[in-house]
């Protein structure tokens, strides 16, 4: 009975330990999540000295004057940091690190590595929504200003539960279901945009709709910051304190219950939490796919399934992966720049394809 | 901790697969559940462990009615091992049977040196200690079903719904099994498929033909050649071993043309 109370501590001691690690894995992430939001301030198309760049930031920030600054920079440089470059960067970072969560929580609560809000459609469902508010005009009125990020969640949410209950038609939501209704969902909801643009006849408005089918965070201002950054703060906040749920979210529907989650209840607010989580990144910056599938494989392929773990780690890659994309994205083209989109699918299809491949193989074998 | 049901009826689509069942499983009792495929074993374990909502009927648990518990309240005095127990994510042994802990779990609280003792000790228990680093996902079908035992372990329960445990499992450790949930002296609950292992283990049987309970009592009472023609439509000899005392079952062909 000795041996029996010794091992267990052993056990605990490298627990503690192997959290240590983790602990400086994380301060080492959000280090890096930092100095990107910094170095990407000042690259861009406009050279402007990284120095001067952190001074502008400085000044407006808290009033410091730092070597003068005021008088030696131009007020288009000014505006191009504090106008232009910081609230896309900090869009970024945001929108990033809330497509990452989207996607590990996603992939939790319907226990399937493919889930995600673009394949799934949600995205899509979310542009529908947004093209209908821009195009039809809900945008105006009772909702002021939150009315196109509305509609977005409105579509999303729409998009998720038709997905849901397409997947679920016949029994087990199967992956090659729950991927087939996700394709539906998209074709759907983009044709229905697409006639929706098509007979609206409104130039602006059609260019907005452009926007929002490839992705863009060109649109960041201080103005519409303000809703994304709340909205995936809050929900990150959130599903950090979620991830005992969520870990057993991952051992399938039956073994929830047993342990005691209430799994109807759970599935349902999660899906409006990320259906919301979409509907804001959608409505700011438009759809781009794969953030949410690429950033938790390889997060859990460092740090494995535990979502005390996958959860921070998501978040903070998430953030570092769409900074550096959106820099890229700005400076890849000398003559403009390319849609955020283009780029994540790049990274992402591939990827994509190497899931399915190795996935087919697994259930292959079970 | 005991377990009544009161005339159950379970109903999937248009079908009724549980007709007006009741049984009881009291403190420290091993009771078995046996009948053929199809007969509703499963669908009454799922209806106990709240996977399935009985059409009509009450389920009490400690004499509470199990509609007016929550889910997280129950976990904590019961603990089950199902049938499917495969996985698209990878755990390491360990933090699977540490997910026994969640029902005992706030959100918000971390895993204590004592919930590592639970979990460590249940790992032995089921004597997967050697494993207790590796992959789930590397262990073979009757170590995964050890592991997914130890995790029901892991949540301290005082009663154990098992549906057929032994699944899959070699005889070495269908018996293991067994003993283990033996030993443990709390209420169980098993779907079994072998009538002479279900007779050697179980202090009491049901058997259940088509939804309806045909027979229940002390095993070595009930089983006997008709009840088996009956519910499963073969011919047997059932003796009883002077030397052990269990049963031995001795089935014959059925092909009739032969």
């Amino acid at each position: 009975m000795t041996q029996l109370k010794k091992r267990p501590s052993i056990e605990y001691d490298a627990v503690i330990k192997k959290n240590n690690v983790f602990i400086l894995l994380l301060l080492g992430l959000s280090i890096i999540a930092l100095l990107s939001m910094l170095m990407a301030v000042c690259i861009g198309t406009v050279k402007i000295p990284p120095e001067m760049s952190y001074k502008i930031i400085a000044y407006k920030l808290f009033h410091l004057d730092i070597d003068n600054v005021i008088s030696q920079v131009s007020p288009s440089h000014m505006d191009i940091i504090w106008q232009i470059r910081l609230p896309r960067v900090i869009m970024s970072t945001v929108v990033g690190a809330g497509l990452a969560m989207c996607g590990t929580v996603m992939q939790a609560s319907v226990q399937n590595p493919l889930a995600e809000p673009y394949i799934l459609g949600i995205s899509a469902g979310a542009s529908l929504g947004a093209t209908f508010s821009i195009l039809i005009g809900g945008a105006s009125g009772v909702l002021f200003g939150f009315g196109t990020a509305f509609w977005a969640f409105l579509g999303a949410l729409g998009a998720s539960i038709f997905v849901m209950v397409l997947s679920g038609i016949g029994g087990r939501m199967s992956t090659v279901k729950m991927v087939l209704s996700g394709s539906i969902a998209s074709a759907l909801f983009i044709a229905i945009s697409n006639f929706i643009v098509y007979i609206s006849n409104d130039a602006e408005g059609i260019r907005n709709v452009t926007f929002w089918t490839m992705g863009s965070l060109a649109a960041a201002k201080w103005d519409n910051l303000a809703l994304p950054v709340i909205g995936v703060t809050l929900c990150c906040l959130y599903f950090l304190f979620q991830s005992r749920i969520l870990n057993t979210l991952l051992l399938g529907e039956e073994a929830a219950i047993t342990l005691g989650i209430d799994l109807t209840k759970i599935r349902r607010r999660y899906m409006v939490i990320t259906a919301l989580i979409t509907g804001l990144i959608v409505a700011s910056c438009g759809i781009f796919g794969f953030v949410g599938l690429v950033i938790p494989h390889v997060v859990r392929g460092l740090v494995g399934s535990d979502h005390r773990r996958l959860m921070p780690g998501s978040i903070l890659v998430g953030a570092i992966f769409l900074t550096w994309a959106d820099v890229l994205a700005r400076i890849i083209l000398k003559s403009g720049e390319l849609p955020i989109g283009i780029i994540t699918a790049l990274v992402g299809a591939p990827f994509f394809m190497y899931i399915l491949f190795k996935q087919s193989f697994d259930f292959g074998s079970k | 901790m005991d377990l009544v049901l009161n005339n159950i009826n379970v109903k999937l689509g248009d079908k009724n697969i549980i007709q007006d069942i009741s049984l009881a499983v009291a403190r420290g009792e091993f009771v078995g559940i046996i009948g053929p495929n199809g007969s509703g074993k499963s669908t009454l374990l799922r209806t106990i462990y709240r996977i399935i909502q009985p059409n009509s009927g009450s389920i009490l648990l400690d004499g509470k009615n199990l509609k007016d518990v929550k889910l997280a309240e129950s976990a904590k005095k019961m603990g089950v091992v199902g049938q499917f127990n495969t996985i698209n994510f990878d755990f390491s042994v360990f933090d699977m049977v540490m997910m026994g802990r969640t029902p005992h779990k706030s959100l918000l609280g971390s895993d204590t040196p004592e919930d590592y003792e639970i979990a460590m000790e249940a790992i032995q228990k089921v004597g997967m200690e050697k494993h207790a680093y590796r992959s789930f996902s590397t262990l073979s079908g009757g170590e995964k079903q050890r592991i997914i035992l130890a995790r029901a372990l892991a949540q301290q329960p005082q009663l154990l719904i098992l549906d057929e445990p032994t699944n899959h499992l070699d005889i070495k450790y269908q018996l293991q099994i067994l003993s283990i949930v033996k030993s443990l002296g709390i209420g169980v609950l098993a779907a079994l498929h072998d009538l002479s292992l279900a007779a050697m283990y179980c202090h009491k049987l049901y058997v259940l033909k088509e939804g309806n309970v045909v027979a229940s009592g002390v095993p070595n009472e009930i089983l006997t050649p008709e009840l088996v023609r009956d519910v499963y439509e073969i011919e047997c000899d059932i003796h009883e071993n002077p030397d052990t005392g269990y049963l031995a079952i001795t089935y014959y062909p059925t092909c009739r043309h032969a």
